[in-house]
């Protein structure tokens, strides 16, 4: 690792990031969040990566965590609603773009495709928010 | 679509570092951790981003002025496996240093 060993940061505080992995799997989906399950609990406002495999496709998202709960009779599983952040475009790996194409194939174009849902910011209810059935995709 | 989806979410979490030493780091978190949960130690320097897979050896509240901060001491695991993550260089670090 090429941090300095061995000694104490001076002056300003040396800051550093800690990343941590956890294994999800995704139960529901839309354009703008997605309802996941996991073994470990996440803080209402943590930000980071979703990473998926479907199909051998790699598709990569930011988002924040809007709410997590426990799932009763479940053992130590919790189920995580993100929020997508928009911080990258929507490019082939895009999940946003894989559930666009998603939903168009099963349903035709989704009306006001164009127009992301929850852009205003203000959608903080993860996947369960309000929004059109057309761009929401149900893992079954 | 069935099975499920499946991946994996990368939180990250800004911390302060207090010391590193050869196998052990000191770092302020604003969140506690579980002891031996697995995690990327990534630090800049010079621009370039390095990463080193830790496990949390200690997590213990303290009092840093005057906010609630958690005091983690992280293992050093293994850099290769930082490196296989894709998260950082695969440098080596310096060896030696104070404990």
């Amino acid at each position: 690792m090429a941090v300095n060993r061995g000694s104490k940061p001076k002056g300003v505080a040396a800051t550093a990031t800690l990343v941590a992995q956890v294994p999800v799997v995704v139960v529901d989906v839309s354009r703008c969040g997605c309802l996941i399950e996991s073994t470990r609990p996440l803080e209402a406002g943590a930000v980071g990566t979703l990473q998926l495999t479907v199909d051998g496709h790699e598709y990569v998202e930011d988002f924040r965590v809007a709410r997590c709960t426990a799932l009763s009779g479940r053992g130590s599983t919790f189920r995580i609603g993100v929020e997508f952040l928009r911080t990258r475009r929507e490019t082939d790996v895009s999940l946003r773009h894989a559930v666009t194409q998603l939903v168009s194939i099963r349903t035709g174009p989704p009306v006001g495709a164009s127009e992301p849902v929850g852009a205003d910011g203000n959608n903080s209810k993860g996947a369960d928010s309000e929004h059109s059935t057309n761009d929401r995709a149900v893992i079954s | 679509m069935s099975p499920p989806w499946a991946g994996a979410l990368h939180t990250l979490e800004d911390v302060v570092v207090e010391r590193i030493a050869d196998s052990d780091i000191w770092v302020l978190s604003p969140s506690p951790l579980n002891r031996d949960d697995g995690l990327i130690f990534e630090m800049s320097n010079n621009g370039l981003t390095s990463g080193v897979a830790v496990r949390v050896a200690e997590s213990r509240p303290v009092v840093v002025d005057d906010r609630l901060r958690h005091r983690l001491r992280l293992h050093v695991v293994n850099d290769a496996t930082a490196a296989d993550n894709g998260r950082g260089n695969g440098q080596k670090g310096p060896t030696g240093g104070e404990r």
